[in-house]
């Protein structure tokens, strides 16, 4: 067993040493007595003849028991604790994985060690357990070597945006146990589950970075905020392979938000805005690439009643051309009577249904499934006219109703999936209807996302990606490495590549406002109770300590004693 | 709420009161003196405060089995 103490600060007790030294050094102030004779003073030596003033020190024994009390004193209050030898803990601490975290690491290397060490001295064993709020993330580390663990947490990256800490804060409150210790390794304040310990280590930061970018052709839009609670100054400039604009200043007042803009460099399709540096880096740059998106090729079949309804719907979808033949379309759009052509189409397709004018409304009102391509939108005022439909057949997933009539609905496997609009469009008010309108965008833009090309484009770091390949191809590669499901999780530019071809050249930029705010960022600890309150788990009192209380009442009774003997002021001293 | 790990030591009071009485030149009632030996004798007795916590989780888990 080690010995221990409880509380280390009753050793401050230890002042009284010097203060009572000082005391005595004093000589003590001279009382008159009335006396009818003064034969006996010849034997007597004055003790203090001057009043209080300093003086050497006598060797009395008054003095040597108030030292000897000062000193129990002192070990009592520390309260001596031994720990049992068999005594063992665990300790699971939590390093919240959100990117603001990166702006702390120097204060992170400082606090963890002095805060863990601590809890090293409150059990003969420990056994340590370094998680992160990822919970896609392994263990970083899992063992008794404190020293493993504070390397793990060295090189450690936070990488997430805000998320929720709670999944990963109840698998550790599980593996601590009720014996063991959780801590939650943060920089600000926040509620956290009973039983878990907070470490804090972040401190406010006057930070200004990028929030947010558009590019429209050559033209692109930042927007840049101050996050700070004071007005700030920065510079900021354009960086491209073959240098950089001058440097632009921009005075923010606090929390405010300024658009700049701008055209991209000519003739260079990346480069980069540069905000002048804080103590938040990743918000500093913001890459830039010029947009190229994949194009839809549309082709399209239908008799000239339907060229201005084809015209509109083309005119109205971003980033596609019309083919002149059917075999290099992605995608046709097709006016069809209901019968006989009810068979799958060759490839995808939107088919309109093209009827006999109608003078009676279709019954009923529209309702739509569950389905992605319809989440969100409203279809009431549709309005439709009551024709022959198309044939259903099995297979079919319907995306509107009308009363038992399939208004909208999806034919075919995944490589010819068509969409079937089974109403005639001309004879409705559908073309006004945004629901529809976008309904249709939704479909293209499924088919865009399919179409294995190459595209350019702008994304939010750690954002999915969602990249079509082709399905006999080598599996998709991420430029440095990475995993090419997901956007990299630093500012910068990247390539997803399929063996050699090149499928989409991206920027990522940081675009997380709640991150870049450091005004709620703070430095406190829950740990100094929960340190007193594991080492009295793991350890016993000392059973000697109600013998050192006794003393020290011993010593008190003895001082007592000694001061008050003799002519009350003669012996001198500090009689208590 | 207040409670005593060791309340034996409660006796200790009586003790010092015959020992006041016994040796008084010791003048254990000076109101120091008294004080002092006072709080060692609360000292001895091992005073406790019963402090509520924030508060804990409470999580019930009902087994699916139909039998249960």
């Amino acid at each position: 067993m080690s010995l221990s103490f409880a509380n280390p600060a009753g050793f401050w007790a230890l002042l009284a040493l010097p203060i009572l030294l000082g005391i005595h050094l004093l000589q003590r102030q001279s009382r008159r007595v009335v006396t009818s004779t003064m034969f006996l003073f010849d034997t007597l030596t004055p003790v203090s003849v001057e009043g209080r003033r300093i003086e050497r020190l006598r060797n009395s024994l008054p003095l040597w028991l108030q030292l000897a009390a000062v000193v129990l004193l002192a070990c009592i209050l520390a309260g001596p604790r031994w720990l049992r030898r068999d005594s063992s803990q665990r300790v699971v601490v939590v390093l919240d994985s959100s990117v603001s975290m990166g702006a702390f690491r120097d204060e992170l290397a400082r606090a963890l060690p002095a805060h863990l060490q601590t809890l090293t001295r409150v059990a003969a064993r420990t056994e340590w357990h370094l998680l992160e709020t990822d919970p896609a993330r392994p263990t970083l580390y899992a063992g008794t070597e404190l020293d493993a663990l504070l390397a793990a947490a060295k090189a450690w990256v936070p990488h997430l945006g805000k998320h929720d800490f709670a999944p990963t804060l109840n698998v550790a409150r599980g593996l601590a146990r009720e014996a063991g210790v959780t801590v939650f390794v943060t920089d600000r304040r926040t509620d956290v589950p009973a039983g878990v310990e907070i470490l804090a280590v972040g401190h406010p930061l006057d930070n200004c970075g990028w929030v947010g970018v558009s590019v429209n052709g050559d033209r692109w839009r930042a927007l840049v905020q101050n996050h700070s609670a004071t007005s700030q100054t920065r510079s900021w400039h354009i960086e491209t392979e073959s240098g950089a604009s001058a440097e632009t200043s921009l005075t923010l007042a606090p929390g405010q938000i300024r658009t700049l803009g701008g055209t991209l460099p000519a003739g260079k399709n990346r480069c980069e805005l540069v905000l002048s540096k804080d103590g938040f880096a990743l918000d500093d740059r913001l890459p830039l690439v010029r947009p190229e998106p994949k194009r839809v090729a549309l082709a399209v079949n239908g008799d000239k009643s339907w060229d201005a309804f084809f015209n509109h719907l083309t005119g109205s979808l971003p980033d596609v051309d019309v083919a002149s033949g059917t075999a290099r379309a992605d995608i046709r759009l097709e006016a069809r009577a209901p019968a006989p052509a009810a068979n799958p189409a060759e490839g995808r397709a939107i088919i309109f249904l093209s009827a006999p004018n109608s003078t009676t409304n279709l019954a009923g009102e529209p309702l739509a499934e569950n389905n992605p391509l319809t989440a969100g939108l409203v279809w009431n005022g549709l309005l439709c006219k009551q024709t022959d439909p198309f044939m259903h057949q099995d297979g079919d997933e319907t995306l509107v109703w009308q009363g038992d009539r399939p208004l909208i609905f999806l034919r075919g496997g995944r490589a010819e999936r068509s969409l079937y609009v089974n109403f005639d469009v001309r004879q409705s008010n559908a073309d006004r209807l945004p629901a529809f309108v976008v309904l249709l965008n939704r479909f293209v833009e499924s088919i865009r996302a399919e179409k294995v090309s190459f595209e350019r484009r702008n994304v939010e770091t750690n954002q999915a990606l969602e990249v079509a390949g082709d399905q006999a191809g080598p599996p998709l590669g991420m430029s440095g490495g990475g995993d090419a499901s997901r956007a990299p999780f630093s500012p910068g530019f990247f390539e997803v590549r399929q063996g050699d071809r090149p499928l989409l050249e991206g920027a990522a930029h940081f675009a997380d406002a709640r991150e870049s705010d450091f005004k709620a960022a703070e430095t406190f600890d829950t740990l100094e109770g929960k340190s007193s309150q594991m080492a009295a788990r793991n350890s016993r009192d000392d059973f000697l300590w109600p013998v050192l209380a006794l003393a020290l009442g011993a010593l008190f009774l003895a001082n007592w004693a000694a001061t008050g003997r003799g002519p009350r002021g003669v012996r001198g001293g500090v009689a208590g | 709420m207040i409670r005593f790990a060791a309340p034996e030591w409660a006796l200790l009071a009586l003790l010092l009161v015959v020992v006041a009485v016994a040796w008084r030149r010791l003048q254990l009632w000076l109101p120091l003196r008294a004080t002092c030996l006072g709080l060692l004798v609360l000292a001895l007795m091992q005073p406790e405060i019963r402090r509520l916590g924030k508060g804990l989780d409470l999580w019930t888990a009902r087994p699916r089995r139909r039998t249960a």
